[in-house]
């Protein structure tokens, strides 16, 4: 299942379950690293072989990225071992593009720890900062201070390594757009960096924040669409360049190399507790068991710790790629959606594309429908619009 | 229920209604009577047992008359059947109450002892008058601290011109009076005095609707008699019908033998079309070709015009046969079909007043389950274009190009005003933001005047009522009648959404109303149509000028922040959710309004 050009290679995904401390927004699938931290990674590392070996196929992929969960609690001699266990398996290709999730407060109480990722074969770090502000740091849950951010942000450009990004968190009730700009700008001037990923703070049910919210709480600013439009015009100025609704590049080769296969279709393979997993050729997605124990007891007894599978209906993967497509600033590929699902569909949305054009939310052209900025803010409302019922609504025999 | 009682003699019969102002305790009345003449067991018994309809018993208003036969030993010993027909109360349903007069030979005038005589009071009283009703004044609630009956008799005096002495002091509620009542009802109202040997001629003053049976006619025998398997032709109709039933009007149907001269009761007669009969038709022999219609009857026209929509598209054929069972009984109800752009198929309904649109409109949705929604009320207009061409026109979409008109007239009516007259001034001024032509007044006491407005009636549709009430505080009441066309400065106000026009929310208006109506429209409807991806204009318009406009922000950011692997099943869930929900919107250009906001829009009226 080697990817095909229009889609791009196959990318794997790992991910870490562990945290210092469990942030107060997030919903992931995390853990407490606990005081016996290291038994349980080294458990865990054990597990994930495991599973590496369970799923042992040549799939080929060029990046492997490391996610949580907090990826930087791995000692860099497992992250090593890892790679090279997927590389043997077949899962990756010699020598992939390997990404790290790091927290800044790892990496300032280990001096050493970003050159021996480096010397690991890690390629590009992601840095958790969320904030330069102390305040927000605080509300955030965070345990690392804005100079904690800086000093990692200096020693990964030390250590040399290839991808910097870091994670930024916007939107909080308390933040007003000029913070929110200068913010910004601090992050974008810290040394080094390639790249931002800058995500609207989100409530989740379940959460900290979801309890707060659901109790009447205000977390979220009401500005929600201003704030949006101030990253991408503030970011822009300062040289970064979106190419997708939360993604910023300093040049077209500082995007990210992992990430846009999610939104192109590209076939991923997902290992550890959650992660999923999608096959583009049987239309089949799955994912694993949420939880470490299960996940874990599974892979141990030989079993694929798969929790639950769907395979799409072609409705259900076109409307997919359209609100995939319509997150990014290349846009949905309407000569290739056509193709796939057929021109009809096309013709059906024509109008609907026109007076999304009249209203300056896209721009078409070049067989593209590509979101504005005003697009972008508003792509999910565009791709509820999008009628695709023409597409056939049946479950697909597998390929 | 007392079976197989013998007929009782037409001497013996009296026809009669109960004529009041709403809320001035007529059901109350009815019930109280219905009770001291055994007419109905405690099981049976309801708190307003007339007003059948839950919506009537809701509202305490009476909308549709039922008709009840009653029998009370009278002093001399012998039995007496007293048929008490229910009116309807309020200004839009005079014709209703007009047929009701018309098949008695009297009426009980019923007057709350503290609110007095109203202006319907008076409105109804003098249509008893042009039938030669015995009118017997009752002043009702003389238990309530605030009743004052020595006022209400100098009212009765002054404004109707009836002895003051010959009222029934009652309280329906308690009971005080009621035998006086009925005593009253039996010696002061004469007997039908129809002739049994003539010919067969019966009013119909009311008809039902029966699943089993089909129309139910409820009829007044006027002369002659009418018995099972008679031959009978409606004469409007002009066809023959063989009566499969007679009966009187209890509780429930009672079948009887024969209808003489002079009584009220019911006829089954394998009628199955609502359609094939009008109410206030007359019911001869068949092949009678000398019979003359009964006199006095007034079909009743609708003057209130309104498009109904169903809110699901697939509910038009529920609203198309339930629009029919309702005209049934109810010949002011007219409806063809129609369709909006944004509504989808409809019909456009006309209608006697606000309150029987009100009424329609609930009855539909009660009792067919409907959910509607309703354009803004319009009067019929007569537009005359340069080609000679005068147009009768109700429908804003059938307003011819404004370049080709040549003038416009609307409807004139004359409203008879009762208020206190401190109130003088303020209604002045009510009735000049009203446009009203011409105004007249007359001291009906020390200190009640009455008020004679020439205005149109489009000015009427809009929260008159209300706004009469508000500025008399509570003491106004108000009747009208159709007066005549005369020339007005029409313009059609369309409402533009991002510069596509909302059909439905088009407006037939004086142009001084232009403005402020259509604000009111656009800001109505900026309040109700949610945030979209893009900035929405709502814009009210002339032809292509522009008199009001509002906006509406641009929605929140609405796109998931973080959209990796693990999410993407989720969110495509949850997208396919909102699909789904989005299918029930209504789509004008490139927004999306919903339901509810052509409800927020249409359903008050609007302010200017």
């Amino acid at each position: 299942m080697r990817g095909s050009p229009d889609r791009g290679d196959p990318g794997i995904y790992v991910h870490v379950p562990f945290c210092r401390r469990i942030c107060p927004y997030c919903d992931f699938a995390v853990t407490p690293r606990g005081r016996r931290g290291s038994e349980r990674t080294a458990r865990y590392r054990t597990a994930l072989l495991a599973e590496i070996a369970l799923r042992a196929a040549p799939l080929g992929a060029d990046t492997v990225y490391f996610g949580g969960g907090t990826p930087s609690l791995l000692p860099p001699d497992a992250v090593r071992e890892l790679v090279a266990s997927l590389v043997a398996a077949g899962l990756a290709a010699p020598a992939p593009f390997v990404i790290l999730e790091a927290n800044p407060e790892d990496l300032v109480r280990d001096e050493g720890l970003a050159r021996a990722w480096a010397a690991a074969g890690v390629s590009g770090v992601s840095l958790g900062a969320q904030s330069l502000d102390r305040d927000r740091l605080r509300f955030l849950g965070r345990l690392h201070s804005p100079d904690d951010v800086r000093r990692a942000a200096a020693m990964l450009l030390d250590a040399g390594i290839p991808w910097r990004s870091m994670d930024l968190i916007y939107g909080d009730a308390a933040q007003s757009s000029a913070a929110l700009e200068a913010e910004l700008e601090a992050a974008a001037g810290l040394s080094g960096l390639t790249h931002l990923s800058v995500y609207e703070l989100t409530i989740e049910a379940g959460t900290p924040f979801g309890r707060r919210a659901a109790a009447g709480e205000r977390l979220i600013s009401a500005e929600t669409a201003a704030l949006f439009r101030s990253v991408h015009e503030t970011l822009a100025g300062v040289g970064f360049v979106a190419y997708e609704a939360s993604s910023f590049a300093r040049s077209k080769r500082d995007r990210s190399p992992h990430n846009p296969k999610y939104w192109t279709g590209a076939a991923y393979l997902g290992l550890g507790p959650s992660a999923h997993s999608f096959d583009p050729d049987r239309r089949a997605r799955s994912w694993n068991h949420r939880t470490i124990a299960p996940w874990r007891d599974a892979v141990l007894r030989g079993e694929l710790p798969v929790e639950g599978a769907e395979v799409l209906t072609a409705r259900e993967r076109a409307l997919e790629t359209v609100f995939l497509g319509l997150r990014t600033v290349a846009g949905l590929d309407l000569d290739a959606f056509a193709a796939a699902w057929g021109d009809a569909v096309v013709a059906a949305n024509r109008d609907r594309f026109r007076r999304w054009e009249a209203s300056g939310l896209v721009r078409t052209g070049g067989g593209r429908l590509a979101p504005t900025l005003d697009g972008l803010a508003v792509g999910d409302a565009l791709a509820r619009e999008v009628d695709l019922g023409l597409v056939a609504d049946e479950r697909a025999a597998a390929a | 229920m007392k079976k197989g009682r013998a007929a009782v003699p037409g001497s013996r019969v009296r026809n009669f209604c109960i004529i009041a102002h709403v809320d001035h305790g007529k059901s109350t009345l009815a019930d109280r009577l219905i009770q001291r003449c055994g007419g109905v067991s405690d099981r049976e018994f309801r708190d307003q047992l007339l007003d059948s309809m839950d919506l009537e018993r809701e509202r305490g208003i009476t909308i549709k008359s039922n008709t009840v036969s009653l029998f009370h030993i009278g002093p001399d010993g012998e039995t007496y059947q007293l048929n008490l027909i229910d009116t309807p109360g309020h200004v839009d349903f005079s014709h209703e109450v007009r047929r009701s007069l018309m098949s008695c030979e009297g009426a009980l005038l019923l007057v709350d002892a503290a609110q007095g005589v109203e202006a319907q009071t008076v409105a109804n009283y003098f249509v008893a008058m042009e039938y030669d009703l015995e009118v017997v004044p009752v002043i009702n609630k003389v238990d309530l601290p605030a009743a004052d009956p020595e006022r209400v008799m100098e009212e009765i005096d002054d404004e109707l011109g009836l002895d003051p002495f010959s009222s029934i002091l009652a309280s329906a509620k308690t009971g005080l009076g009621v035998e006086e009542v009925i005593g009253a009802v039996v010696e002061r109202i004469p007997p039908p005095s129809g002739e049994e040997e003539a010919p067969l001629r019966a009013l119909i003053f009311d008809a039902q609707y029966d699943a089993f049976r089909g129309v139910v006619l409820l009829l007044r025998i006027v002369d002659g008699s009418m018995r099972r398997g008679d031959r009978v032709r409606l004469m409007r109709g002009e066809r023959d019908y063989q009566v499969e039933e007679v009966g009187r009007l209890g509780l429930r149907r009672e079948p009887v033998d024969r209808l003489g001269a002079g009584s009220v009761g019911y006829a089954i007669c394998g009628i199955r079309r609502i359609r094939e009969i009008a109410i206030g038709d007359t019911v001869i022999a068949g092949g009678d070709s000398a019979a003359e219609p009964l006199p006095g009857y007034r079909e009743a026209r609708p003057v209130v015009f309104s498009s109904v929509y169903p809110m699901s598209t697939d509910d038009y054929g529920v609203l198309e046969k339930a629009l029919g069972k309702l005209a049934l009984n109810d010949p002011a109800l007219t409806y063809e079909r129609e369709s909006s752009t944004a509504l989808g198929f409809g019909f456009r309904c006309g209608f006697l007043g606000l309150l029987h649109l009100d009424v329609v409109q609930e009855r539909l949705q009660r009792e067919h389950g409907l959910s509607l929604l309703l354009s803004a009320p319009s009067v019929r207009y007569h537009v005359s274009t340069k080609v000679g061409e005068v147009h009768s026109i109700e429908n804003p979409a059938h307003y011819p190009d404004p370049a080709q008109i040549l003038g416009a007239e609307e409807p004139f009516i004359r409203a008879t005003i009762l208020i206190p007259d401190r109130s003088v001034g303020p209604v002045m001024e009510l009735l000049a933001e009203r446009r009203v032509a011409k105004t007249g007044m007359n001291y009906l006491s020390s200190r009640r005047v009455e008020i004679h407005a020439e205005l149109p009636l489009a000015e009427v549709l809009f929260d008159f009522h209300d706004r009469l009430k508000t500025v008399t505080h509570g003491y106004g009441s108000y009747d009208y009648e159709l007066l005549d066309y005369r020339a007005t400065k029409l313009v059609k106000v369309d409402i533009l959404v991002n510069g596509d026009r909302v059909d439905a929310l088009s407006q037939l208006v004086h142009e001084t109303k232009a403005r402020p109506r259509a604000l009111a429209y656009c800001e109505r409807l900026s309040e109700a149509i949610p945030m979209h991806n893009f900035k929405i204009a709502v814009q009210g318009a002339i032809g292509g000028k522009i008199i009001a406009r509002t906006n509406i922000r641009a929605l929140r950011k609405d796109v998931t922040a973080k959209c990796y692997g693990g999410d993407i099943t989720r969110k495509r869930k949850l997208l396919e959710k909102q699909k789904e929900g989005k299918r029930r919107m209504k789509q004008v250009g490139n927004v999306q309004i919903p339901q509810s906001a052509f409800v927020a829009v249409l359903k008050s009226s609007p302010g200017a």
